[in-house]
């Protein structure tokens, strides 16, 4: 009997089941997030729910779902089902007496579109999805897409949460893609290729739209024509093929990051109305909550991404309580579960007690800059808050440097190696050199959003060194490729300055 | 020319300049993104993709769909041992081939939906190099077992794979997973007949193959 035969038996057996169980599991998490949207966002239009109703479902049910694992309740599919439905219930419950007393109407936003609209949004969805899980978009798999992101989270499911035998998955995965990857074992599919595509393709009309929203001359022919322009540029490019295709959690962090600097952007637009920005930040809260689970390392990040945020008009209380505060309490809760709880040997692991007790000393001086000092004292400084970001980076990176030379080094020759030849950026970096350089101009200043693409490079580079090993030359070094997860951010950054150098633009205050 | 620049719509232009670079970069993409890593079209829906790399890549994704909901009967030759774990070499004793492949492979099977009934009659068959011509190949699994620590049940688990790596990648052999069956359908979510599983030393080179027969197979091939 050869492979053939038994293969073409499973497949005929489960294979249409899986497709139907994958595409179903992606709708509903777009109903859910369309739901959450239209309770937590009525400001949004219904395009933009719908479009951000994958991102917020599929983040939704990641934090939901992370609780109960981490607070050791036994983890099923009823469990994740109860738990999604009750923080929706919580929510509800929450506008209703918040807001039902003001404006009733507020609830009616659900199916506030027309028909017309609704029956487009609801084809593009449906073909989105047929396309996702259809298997003809590539993917590429290497040993940590079996094992990191598909036997741990079967395990999860299986015991019914986590164990001390899990070992280094504990402290190497990051627990929200392991969360995302329980998905099929919930919901009876065998893998997530269909939602990391599904997850691809709405970052990419969302990377359009955020395109078309910064060119703001011109008529809409050529805005549409220039933000399609753009979504084909990054779509061609090597490093983000390599990403969106590798099933691992680089492509979701690459995405979320981009989505939260996005919504961070717009959220602090001082031309938008107070209640879209308002709407726009409760939305960004959830994806950044999200984001801060997605990597082992993402509450360091998160430290890094609000302080880049703190440098726009934006309140202290947004930046604490509703960034930082919900991705302290989860690294927390993560932490105390599996070095407190548990007790477990491994040889090598990334995240240890002395990094973790680090990382959350950080967000709490963090927290306490934002509150206790932020708009308060040394104002000057603060004006140029994003100098000092860049600053204190450069000075990590030179400390670094310091303590290991010949380590950091390596690590540089590594990185210019993958850059440069090896490491699968293509011709991306000599694209958004020369996007740069055919910008330098009277009016190139160094804005947000250059803050976010090259203050998150030095931040990965510093990341990379703390690991053991350090960068290693070629595309799998997971060093080149959290380094990758900057490309939507560099992109737009260029695309930013191109905008502002050959067009007038209305800028929000930087 | 300066007229005509600044009178034309210079969104346009940058459009066109983005499409060309879009056009280098998709070229540079096709010629180099095959070489970088292999990708392929997941229309079976499966993790498991034939033929990727060479030989079937991770074979053990598809041994969740040949034994979940089946009793699989296997060997019952695991023996407990106590470690002193105050002892920095007491890691290493995991070695030991009960440990390794008999706990790592059962608990493993069992994470992936079989019922594991350990068998006595079992413990001492061995598989002719005839029977596994017989089989046929899934592929090489080691690092299948390398992470299967994480289904154990031992106390304290003092490796991790890393640790097993050395044992499973560096100083093994391919460690390959066979199959035998009448019918492709025994080993499938719809066949419901029993299946038999045995972990066999390599006749050379270092390391143990799994092979995985329906019953009906196992009676009249192996235990003949």
């Amino acid at each position: 009997m050869n492979l053939t035969s038994l293969l073409n038996e499973i497949v005929s057996q489960v294979g249409a089941p899986a497709f139907v169980r994958q595409a179903l599991t992606i709708l509903l998490l777009s109903v859910y997030g369309y739901v959450l949207l239209s309770l937590l966002c009525p400001s949004f239009t219904f395009r933009r729910r719908m479009l951000f109703a994958y991102p917020a479902g599929l983040s939704m049910f990641t934090l939901t779902s992370f609780l109960p694992v981490v607070l050791s309740i036994p983890y099923g599919t009823a469990t994740a089902v109860i738990a999604a439905l009750l923080a929706l219930a919580v929510i509800l419950g929450a506008l209703f007496v918040r807001k039902y007393h003001k404006d009733p109407r507020c609830f009616s936003v659900l199916y506030d579109c027309s028909i017309k609209e609704a029956v487009m949004a609801i084809v593009l969805l449906d073909l989105a999805i047929l396309l996702s899980c259809s298997g003809v978009l590539h993917i590429a798999l290497s040993n940590d897409s079996i094992f990191n992101y598909s036997f741990y989270p079967r395990l999860i499911v299986h015991f019914g949460g986590l164990r001390p035998n899990f070992n280094t998955f504990l402290t190497d995965v990051g627990p929200g893609a392991a969360m995302v990857g329980t998905l099929p074992y919930l919901f009876g599919f065998q893998e997530t290729f269909g939602l990391q595509h599904m997850l691809n393709l709405v970052f990419l009309a969302i990377f359009g739209v955020a395109v078309y929203e910064k060119c703001t001359v011109s008529g809409k022919k050529s805005r549409l024509l220039f933000a399609f322009s753009a979504v084909v540029l990054l779509l061609s490019s090597t490093p983000y093929l390599l990403l969106s295709k590798w099933i691992l959690s680089n492509d979701y962090f690459a995405v979320f990051m981009f989505l939260c600097a996005y919504l961070a952007d717009f959220g602090t637009d001082e031309s938008r109305s107070p209640e879209t920005r308002e709407d726009t930040l409760w939305l960004l809260y959830i994806l950044l909550a999200m984001l801060s689970l997605l990597r082992i390392e993402g509450g360091v990040y998160v430290i890094l991404f609000v302080l880049c945020v703190s440098v726009r008009k934006i309140g202290a209380k947004s930046l604490a309580f509703g960034m930082l505060l919900p991705a302290l309490v989860l690294q927390s809760l993560y932490a105390f579960r599996i070095f407190c709880t548990m007790h477990f040997i491994a040889p090598y692991r990334f995240l240890t007690e002395g990094k973790v007790l680090l990382m959350l000393a950080a967000m709490a001086a963090t927290l306490l800059y934002l509150l206790l000092i932020r708009g308060r004292y040394c104002l000057k400084l603060q004006d140029h808050f994003g100098v000092l970001i860049m600053a204190g980076l450069f000075v990590l990176n030179l400390l670094l440097f310091v303590k290991d030379r010949a380590g950091y080094l390596e690590n540089m020759r590594a990185f210019l190696e993958n850059i440069l030849r090896s490491g699968g950026w293509g011709i991306f970096p000599l694209t958004v050199a020369l996007l740069f350089l055919i910008s330098l101009g009277k009016r190139f200043r160094f804005g947000y959003w250059d803050l976010m693409a090259f203050g998150y490079f030095l931040y990965a580079l510093a990341v990379s060194f703390m690991r053991e090993g350090g960068l290693q030359a070629g595309p799998g070094d997971s060093g080149n490729r959290v380094l990758m997860q900057a490309l939507p951010l560099l992109l737009f950054a260029g695309i930013i300055h191109v905008l502002q150098r050959f067009g007038e633009r209305r800028e929000a205050q930087e | 020319m300066m007229n005509w620049w600044k009178k034309a719509d210079k969104i346009i232009i940058l459009a066109c300049v983005f499409l060309l670079l879009a056009g280098a970069n998709a070229l540079f993409s096709f010629r180099d993104l095959p070489r970088l890593v292999p990708m392929t079209q997941s229309v079976n829906q499966l993790p498991y993709q034939q033929g990727y790399p060479e030989e079937g890549a991770y074979p053990g994704a598809l041994l969740p769909l040949m034994v979940s909901g089946k009793t699989v009967y296997a060997k019952n030759d695991i023996q407990h041992y106590e470690f002193d774990m105050s002892d920095p070499i007491a890691p290493w004793e995991l070695v030991l081939p009960k440990i390794y492949y008999g706990l790592n492979s059962r608990n493993l099977l069992s994470v992936m939906g079989a019922d594991i009934v350990p068998d006595d009659t079992l413990s001492k068959v061995l598989i002719t190099d005839e029977v596994r011509d017989r089989c046929t190949d899934l592929g090489f699994s080691n690092d299948l077992f390398r992470y299967s620590c994480a289904a154990n049940d031992i106390p304290e688990e003092y490796g991790n794979y890393f640790h097993y790596y050395y044992f499973y990648s560096v100083n093994s052999d391919p460690m390959h997973i066979y199959y035998g069956c009448s019918d492709p359908k025994q080993l499938t979510p719809a066949g419901d007949e029993d299946l038999v599983a045995i972990w066999q030393k390599k006749t050379n080179g270092f390391g143990e193959d799994l092979y995985l027969f329906s019953r009906d197979f196992y009676d009249r091939e192996v235990q003949k």
